[in-house]
Order: C-alpha cells, then structure tokens, then sequence
C-alpha cells in the first residue's frame, strides 16, 4: 500500500502504533509532533519562544483594548 | 503573568547560566519542548545542584537579572543569595529574562544527582545543556498527577514512541 500522502501516512502510523493512536484520540495533533521531530532541539526552543513572545502581544492588546493600559 | 518587561529569553539564559557553570537539569515544559512538545510554557524549571559552590554561581548568574517571589506582595522583602537558596528548596521566580522555577527536586525523578542521572546532552543556542530524559519526564509528570500534568502525559507518550521508531532529528 502506498503512503503518499499525509493521510495515508497517518493512518498507517496509526494502525502500527496503538500509542499513537491513543494520543490521537486523546487529541493530540501528531502532525504538529512530527513536523517538531524534523527541527533542531534549538529552533523547538526558539518556536516556543515566539509563541511567547505572540501571547504577550495578544494579551495587551486586550489590555489595551479594555483600556487597562 | 507575563509581560513586555519580562519576555522568555530562553537563549540568553542558557549562555548566562553556561558562563557561570552552573549545574542544572531542565525539566518541565521547557524540557518538553526540547523533545518535540507542542505545547506551550511560559517558565523554564531548573533542577538545580545544591551545594555550597552551585548556590553561588547560581546567585551569580541570575542575581543581575532581579529576581523575585512570583505572585508575592509587593514589598515582601526577597533576598536573593545563598543563605535564601540554603534555607529552602524550590522557588518561583520572576525575573528581568522570564519566569524561572528553580527546583531542588522533581517528583517521580528526585534531587539534582537522580535528575542527572535521568537526563540527556542537548545542545540549545549553541549551549551544551542537560535535559531531563523523555521517561524520566513522563514519570515526574505522573507522580505530579496535577491536572495539567496528566493532561501532558499523552503528547509525551506519543513523542516517546516516535522517538523509539526514530522520527526526531536528535
């Protein structure tokens, strides 16, 4: 059977791994995992980072917005 | 609570605390996301040595950084040196680079040593640091068996298993 696409990858993973599919029905998003396993321990590190960094802006904005500051 | 006063610096703590040879083990969520978590946390949580050498270059690393109490009135005075680390054992902290919980044991894992021993080399913004292994994490988060820390335990077991077939680049 061929695994081409993202689905069919999924699903095949899924099949062989009861782990992973557990955690997929947990609502893991196993896509998000695997595109992190391709990244360097530094640029996981660095994402976090940024999302940070995008929840600060966010939350001042509701600050701003409330007029609290 | 975070604020444009006090963003994560992830990369210029580590360096900071390398300069200072400091002996740590990241733990927590950060220790998470170095193993391929994509959830987010906003403190980093240290293990940290606690001998007399280890307590000084720690207070020498992070003192600079104006460290306090999380969550502490204000005014409460907080003192952050050596004899303040000796006399307890676990701190949350805010400071000038982002919130920092210093840990002299991990649940499931243990003092500094048992983290060590449980722990792996990454190297992270070019700095060598030892973080706590994925098995040692999941057992921590379990004997933690907070809400939010069960909640984590699927992702982990999944990173887990892909890790063991060889899906991560480290």
């Amino acid at each position: 059977m061929g695994v081409g696409t993202v689905p069919e990858y999924l699903e095949d993973l899924m099949r062989r791994s009861p782990i992973l599919a557990r955690a997929a029905g947990d609502g893991v998003d196993i896509t998000l995992l695997i595109e992190r396993l391709s990244w360097t321990p530094t640029e996981r590190v660095r994402r976090l980072q940024q999302v940070l960094a995008l929840f600060i802006e966010m939350r001042r904005a509701g600050q701003r917005k409330r007029g609290e500051i | 609570m975070l604020d444009s006063a006090n963003v994560a610096r992830f990369d210029a703590l580590f360096t900071r605390l390398a300069e200072h040879t400091v002996e740590y083990v990241i733990v927590g969520g950060v220790a998470a996301t170095v193993h391929g978590s994509a959830y987010a946390t906003d403190d980093l949580d240290l293990c940290y040595e606690r001998n007399h050498q280890n307590l000084s270059r720690l207070v020498e690393a992070l003192a600079p950084l104006h460290p306090v109490l999380r969550g502490a009135p204000a005014g409460l005075p907080f003192v952050f040196d050596v004899p303040t680390l000796k006399a307890g054992l676990n701190f949350t902290l805010s400071t000038d680079w982002g919130d920092i919980d210093l840990l002299g044991e991990v649940a499931g894992v243990g003092a500094y040593g048992q983290a060590r021993e449980a722990s792996e080399e990454f190297e992270i913004f070019g700095v060598s640091c030892r973080v706590l292994c994925l098995e040692a994490l999941i057992a921590s988060k379990r004997a933690a068996g907070r809400g939010k820390d069960l909640k984590a335990l699927p992702e982990l077991e999944a990173l887990l298993e892909l890790h063991r077939r060889g899906d991560s680049k480290q």
